[in-house]
């Protein structure tokens, strides 16, 4: 008998819808845990992902966000100290994004609003 | 730069006696003083060359990148903190933007630090260091979302517990930051005011008067539909009911907030609307002035 393959044709099938849909997949909040924030942007065709902000002087290239398990999904883990942190992506290494989803946004003055992830210091 | 080149002179080995070096060194640093060598450092020179190559691999110009630092290095020469400032040019460059639109954003930057750090000085406990700093920065993060020093100020004087220590600078801007969210929030100055001194009152700790202001604002519509109101919070801070009582769904490091949160003690006796998290008003405003590279 044929071992069962993990991949179904049904998985298969929404596979390809959600890569399909793209953009259209549900973006998630920046989330803190214990090993940092972890950061998710949802973006079927782009080539490059990169969050910049106030905790890496807005580099372009020093956060590369690594493709997740469900297509088009980005995701890193980003050590940060307790604090307001803003960011955006950088999507193909040159087109800041903001995010699609944030606990807070802030106007960075130059017309954008920057997402804001806020790690809260460890309770006494 | 004279000190600072004889300083780098000192370190170098060119005096012959190490212990005459020494103190030449101790006197250069005593002279300079502290703000002169926060200003000497305002930005460093490998910053500067990041800056200017980021600069110039935009198509932009280095000499426009001079002037923008020596807006920075004008603040530290006055004791501010220039880090804020620094990151906000590096900021405005990254994201492509001209520097002639950067220049007035970083210098209203630093008019809020200088505003700040003015507030801070008036205030009876001394504050130094990265500490100071810190607060110079968050309050002028506070009078950036449009808290006047005026409102700092009463703010201030209402938190202060009668008999006890004043305030530390700290607890004063994140008050202050917090009465800038319920601000953002279009809500009475004076009801959050009153919300938030009472809170310092009771001994919150600086990340709680901020959380506070939060959550305040993500429930903007409750309190502005009378669902919830300011007043009601406010006595249930002075019953001595704590964050985690007052917000029972409120955030936190280790988990998002799910399902319905229970009503909140002595504010109403209806459910608050579950939370929802905040979206961009417009996620990519168009930026006509910007080269906008081609999608891939």
């Amino acid at each position: 008998m044929r071992p069962k393959s993990p991949v179904t044709p049904v998985t298969f099938a929404l596979a390809m819808v959600i890569a399909a849909c793209g953009g259209h997949v549900s973006p998630l909040m920046p989330k803190v845990t214990p090993a940092g924030v972890e950061f998710v942007f949802v973006d079927a065709t782009a080539a490059s992902v990169a969050v910049g902000g106030s905790f890496n002087q807005w580099s372009m290239t020093s956060h590369a966000l690594r493709r997740s398990g469900t297509p088009g999904t980005w995701t890193i883990v980003v050590p940060l100290p307790p604090g307001d942190h803003s960011f955006m992506f950088v999507v193909d290494g040159t087109r800041w994004v903001s995010p699609p989803i944030a606990e807070e946004y802030v106007d960075d003055g130059f017309g954008v609003r920057n997402g804001v992830v806020v790690v809260r210091p460890t309770p006494q | 730069m004279g000190s600072a080149s004889g300083m780098e002179s000192l370190l170098s080995g060119r005096h012959h006696s190490s212990g005459r070096a020494l103190l030449l060194a101790c006197v250069v640093a005593m002279t300079m003083g502290a703000e002169g060598l926060a200003a000497a450092q305002a930005v460093a020179p490998s910053e500067r060359e990041a800056l200017i190559q980021l600069q110039t691999s935009r198509g932009g110009r280095a000499q426009d990148v001079d002037v923008l630092i020596r807006v920075a290095e004008e603040a530290a020469a006055k004791g501010l903190p220039s880090a804020p400032v620094v990151n906000k040019i590096r900021e405005g460059i990254a994201k492509g933007v001209p520097p002639a639109r950067i220049n007035p954003v970083v210098q209203q930057l630093v008019e809020h630090l200088q505003t700040a750090d003015g507030i801070v000085r008036e205030g009876q406990v001394p504050a130094a260091g990265a500490e100071r700093a810190a607060a110079v920065t968050l309050l002028a993060e506070a009078l950036g979302a449009g808290v006047t020093p005026a409102e700092v100020r009463d703010l201030r004087r209402q938190a202060q517990p009668s008999g006890q220590p004043p305030m530390p600078a700290e607890a004063v801007a994140s008050a202050a930051r917090g009465l800038g969210f319920i601000k953002d929030a279009r809500l009475p100055v004076s009801d959050g005011s009153a919300v938030i001194a009472e809170a310092a009152r009771r001994g919150f700790r600086g990340s709680d008067l901020l959380d506070l202001g939060r959550e305040i604002k993500r429930r903007e519509r409750d309190y502005q539909s009378g669902r919830v109101t300011l007043r009601g919070l406010r006595e249930a801070i002075a019953r001595g009911d704590r964050p985690e009582r007052l917000f029972p769904d409120r955030r936190t490091n280790d988990e998002r907030p799910v399902g319905r949160p229970d009503v909140p003690t002595g504010t109403t006796d209806r459910p608050v609307r579950p939370e929802t998290p905040q979206r961009p008003e417009s996620p990519e405003r168009p930026q006509p002035d910007r080269p906008q590279p081609p999608r891939r």
